[in-house]
């Protein structure tokens, strides 16, 4: 991501740029929070420029995986990570934690834009790192990625608090866009959202393919089905089963994923 | 039936209203005694007539319309000052009066009111509201009386040139010739006016929100970002203790810790910025007590803890995501405070801010102790008066050995309105501030 | 990584540890400071009081001040504010109640509104308005009800046995002052304490068919105790601090203890006039500076000592009020 933004520095521009996503591996992870073991000895790798979902039942650790991913985890109180995390062969956990979440963005389940202005939204984290470019141009291309540029072009003075929930999540994906990430976190991006706006936030997610390395933490097969190139089935702080979604879907390995599966079938 | 009722509302309410005059005027003696009879009439009839319309009997009608016979007797037998037991006073017979009419007077309303409505559930609970009202009445007529008669005194009293004009009340020797020999006489000058109190009023709070406003942002922040449960908990007692403490435990530490400064740093610069000087007209050096500037830092101490749990409320109101949000994007903690959050909480700190200045207006007791005569001008380096002191120095000042005091007397209901609007203004802006930082939530 | 960006990196990382200790360092100072000066009031507080003790002992706590006997009995000046602090409260807890369950459950229309802006209006009178009111009020209630206005010296001394009534003052004058002060600052929180009561229990109550007042009386009043008392344990610390209208209603000595022991119409100045009394000179009989500002202290002691007892009370009523409707 630094390579993409010393050059977008020589560039002046923000759009025709070779964005080189970045691929996470998961090596042995063990998150315990205070006397609890949540994730025990998790492997797994999420390939690059790809989507991957992370699906399983209430309370398996699906987001405080997503969370180790870009050290949130850490604001919360008594929490130990064992084992390594790798983002294009460097240790996550030995990085600076807000370098990395420059390179590893995310967007949460509730809509949480700044009680500011759309425009300044967007170039919040951009201000935040002193980062040169166009502002204008940067925001006309994170609205256009987030199908967002259409509805607000005239409106970006606005405040952020004005737009609709569905607006306001695509909003929250426009603003994690603007620092230029290499992966991008997304849990439960849709469980706020009416089916109208979710169909726009999959729309947007499957535009990014190939930019950006997306996970995704959802409970609905369908949305999993639609927008994932692979799947990651998680139960009770276990990986059961990991592989490409038509595979898993068509012919599950295990008997637990079938299960699941079948079940939400419904 | 209803005809009854009414009668006995109307009895019952002219029984309280003349209650209420009783506690304040003395010369209404002759009536109360007739209205009880008439009361303790009303509410025979009334019960008669439940038991004809409702059939039911309702013995504390009853009651009440004894215990209002009993007080007739009662009130026509006793003298009109009452003495005894060793008291300090004679008490008159309309307190007495006064008390029995409110007492039987308000169930009295609300039985005849329960049954002028018809006597459902909705009428019982209409008929309780003058349990509830009458008192707030009563406090609410103290309360006027106060506001009226500060303002109708005071407000003719307050012109243009008062306003002005600063207050002077000098006299030094000056060298006179007579005769060939030098003799020196008293020449004093007096010049009543409220220019120096306002001022120095206006300088208290200026004085105050400078120092209490880091102070108290820091503690919020601190307590609200880094502090833990148990630290953030003892911070905040503390804080609130310094408003528990009264005023006047902080002028007598502040009074002793002058003591020190003088003891120690005797005739140094520091010993003067805080002990406070000034000159007077003809060049002379004058050391005060204290410095303004010394005693505006205990004042702010009365601040401090209004702005720090205005800052604390503020950060607590800004939804915990939009933070994780903020550092998602890959900022630091402190760039999500100065630019989110303290951004957001700014209203409540301006709220704050203008609260403890209303009470920096009204800080006394470190101000008499401390720094009020404000012979030497308004100046934060030398002693200066509020219109606090101005009002407190027209009542007292006679005892003090101040002879301007009767001059000054005058003019108490004066700087009493002036304050009054300061402080009545500043906590109204507060009001209205407070009305539009709510509003905002409305939009999350 | 290409070295630039290594630099880059370092860079970024130690400014950001520079602005940490920056802005951490200087809110922990001001977060110490009220500690601090707590812990400094209360050391000059011991202190000062050494002479105090030396010289007056045990008299301290005896129930007479006399100079002359060298008796320094701080006792009246307790029982002073005891007894203002009663007259104040038991005019001001029941209307600020009644104006908070007025404002809440019992509201029609704008009256609610209208009672919360009318509250905080009335909040930000300072108390020396009240103070300077004093005068007025003694001269149209006091004396007129109490101290036999328009009588006689003859008239006087067929009733009471004494020919003239001290004027110009008495306990009951400051505790009325007082109940003034405090209801605009304990009805908003009584107000916030049966606000917090959760709709829930009410809705529960209705739908069983009670109405309003039974409601009020069994549920809400109940469920709101802790919050409650904990308003009226703030409200009696800020009476106990005030010093200003005592002064100006009561006065500055406390000789002795009133005979018949609740005699409101005397004057028993509280022990936040007395220690004005002791501190300022002028106001007091005694004429020897040094022991008068340590007797001031100590008194001081007495009063911060009351005024923690209360805030510790409070405190924890709060804690438990939270407490109670956390599933």
């Amino acid at each position: 991501m630094i390579n993409t933004m010393v050059r977008e520095n020589d560039k002046k521009t923000n759009s025709s740029v070779e964005r080189i996503p970045g691929g996470i591996e998961v090596k042995q992870l063990e998150v315990f929070y205070g006397g609890n073991k949540i994730l025990n000895g998790i492997n797994l790798i999420f390939p690059p420029g790809k989507v991957t979902a992370i699906i399983g039942p209430s309370g398996c650790g699906k987001t405080t995986l997503l969370r180790c991913l870009n050290r949130l985890n850490e604001l919360t109180l008594g929490c130990k990570v064992k084992g390594q995390i790798l983002l294009d062969d460097e240790n996550i956990l030995e990085m600076d934690p807000m370098l990395l979440r420059r390179r590893v963005g995310m967007v949460f389940q509730k809509p949480n834009p700044f009680p500011k202005s759309i425009k300044e939204n967007i170039l919040y984290g951009i201000k935040a790192i002193k980062l040169k470019c166009d502002h204008d141009a940067t925001v006309k291309s994170c609205l256009e990625k987030a199908a967002l540029w259409n509805e607000l072009a005239g409106r970006l003075n606005d405040s952020a608090f004005a737009l609709s929930i569905g607006q306001q999540q695509r909003l929250c994906i426009a603003r994690s866009l603007a620092v230029a990430p290499e992966v991008i976190l997304l849990d439960e991006p849709a469980s706020s959202l009416d089916p109208v706006s979710t169909m726009k936030l999959e729309t947007s997610i499957l535009a990014m393919k190939g930019e950006y390395t997306q996970i995704i933490v959802t409970h609905n097969m369908r949305e999993a089905l639609k927008v994932s190139d692979y799947i990651a089935f998680l139960y009770s702080g276990n990986l059961i089963e990991f592989g490409e979604t038509h595979k898993i879907f068509d012919n599950p390995v295990r008997q637990e994923t079938r299960d699941y599966i079948t079940g939400k079938e419904y | 039936m209803k005809i009854t009722a009414i009668l006995a509302l109307i009895v019952s309410v002219l029984a309280l209203i003349l209650g209420w005059l009783s506690l304040a005027v003395t010369s209404l003696e002759a009536y109360p005694v007739p209205l009880l009879g008439a009361l303790f009439l009303t509410l025979v009839v009334l019960f008669i007539s439940i038991c004809i319309s409702h059939k039911e009997t309702k013995p504390s009608i009853i009651i009440f319309a004894i215990l209002a016979l009993v007080s007739a007797i009662i009130l026509r037998a006793l003298p009109e000052y009452l003495h005894g037991l060793n008291i300090n006073g004679v008490i008159h017979r309309s307190i007495i009066s006064a008390l029995l009419l409110i007492g039987i007077g308000v169930p009295a309303t609300c039985y005849s009111l329960f049954y002028l409505l018809g006597a459902t559930p909705r009428a019982y609970e209409i008929s309780r509201y003058p349990l509830l009202v009458f008192p707030i009445i009563l406090v609410a007529s103290a309360y006027t009386i106060i506001i009226f008669k500060i303002i109708a005194t005071g407000a003719p009293q307050v012109s243009w040139s008062l306003i002005i004009t600063p207050f002077k009340s000098e006299s030094w020797p000056v060298e006179v010739w007579q005769n060939g020999w030098p003799n020196f006489v008293s020449k004093s000058t007096l010049q009543i006016g409220l220019l120096n109190s306002i001022l120095g009023t206006f300088l208290l709070m200026v004085l105050t929100s400078i120092i209490s406003l880091p102070v108290g942002m820091g503690i919020g922040i601190f307590v609200h970002q880094y502090a833990g449960q148990r630290l953030g908990g003892v911070i905040r007692f503390s804080t609130t203790a310094l408003r528990a403490i009264s005023g006047i435990i902080l002028a007598i530490t502040a009074l002793s810790l002058l003591h020190i400064v003088n003891g120690t740093l005797h005739r140094t610069f520091l010993n003067y910025l805080i002990q406070g000087f000034g000159y007077y007209p003809n060049g002379t050096l004058q050391i005060g007590r204290s410095s303004f500037l010394f005693a505006s830092i205990f004042v702010s101490l009365l601040v401090i803890p209004i702005i720090a749990r205005a800052t604390e409320e503020g950060l607590n109101s800004l939804p915990k995501d939009i933070r994780e949000g903020s550092l998602a994007i890959g900022t630091s903690e402190e760039h999500t405070l100065t630019h989110i959050s303290l951004p957001w909480c700014l209203p409540n700190i301006i709220t704050g801010l203008v609260l403890g200045c209303a009470e920096a207006a009204g800080a006394l007791s470190i101000i008499f102790l401390m720094a009020g005569t404000g012979q030497l001008g308004v100046n934060p380096l030398s002693e200066t008066t509020s219109l606090a002191y101005f009002i407190f120095d027209s009542r007292f000042g006679a005892q003090m050995g101040d002879t301007v005091q009767t001059y000054m007397g005058s003019y108490q209901y004066a700087a009493a309105f002036l304050l009054l609007i300061i402080t009545v203004g500043l906590t109204v802006l507060a009001m209205v501030l407070k009305n539009k930082i709510a509003r905002r939530y409305k939009a999350i | 990584m290409p070295n630039k960006v290594q630099k880059m990196q370092k860079t970024i990382f130690k400014k950001r540890k520079s602005k940490i200790s920056a802005i951490k360092t200087i809110t922990f100072i001001m977060a110490f400071i009220p500690i601090v000066i707590l812990v400094a009031i209360i050391i000059s507080l011991l202190l000062n009081s050494r002479t105090a003790i030396h010289t007056g002992g045990w008299s301290l706590f005896s129930a007479k001040f006399d100079a002359s006997s060298r008796l320094y009995g701080l006792l009246p000046a307790v029982w002073g504010t005891f007894l203002v602090i009663l007259v104040a409260m038991i005019i001001a807890a029941p209307v600020s109640l009644f104006l908070a369950i007025l404002a809440n459950d019992f509201s029609i229309g704008f009256l609610g509104t209208a009672v919360r802006w009318a509250l905080g209006v009335l909040s930000g009178i300072p108390s020396i308005i009240f103070a300077a009111m004093a005068p007025v009020f003694f001269a149209s209630f006091i004396w007129p009800k109490f101290a036999g206005k328009g009588l006689t010296e003859t008239a006087l001394l067929k009733i009471a046995q004494y020919s003239t009534l001290p004027l110009n003052g008495s306990t009951l004058l400051g505790g009325i002052l007082l109940s003034l002060l405090i209801i605009p600052f304990l009805s908003p929180l009584m107000d916030d304490a049966i606000k917090s009561v959760p709709h829930t229990f009410k809705e529960a109550s209705f739908s069983l068919g009670a109405d309003r007042w039974h409601t009020l009386i069994n549920v809400t009043l109940p469920s709101a105790i802790s919050g409650i008392s904990s308003a009226l344990m703030l409200g009696i610390l800020t009476a106990l601090g005030e010093s200003v209208i005592v002064a100006f209603a009561v006065g500055f000595e406390a000789d002795k203890i009133p005979v018949p022991l609740f005699d409101i119409l005397k004057k028993t100045a509280p022990l936040t006039s007395s220690i004005v009394g002791f501190s300022a000179g002028g106001f007091s009989p005694i004429q020897n500076g040094a022991l008068l500002t340590s007797i001031g202290n100590f008194a001081g002691l007495i009063l911060l000592v009351v005024a923690f007892v209360f805030l510790g009370i409070s405190t924890y009523l709060q804690i438990r009020f939270k407490k109670r409707f956390i599933p």
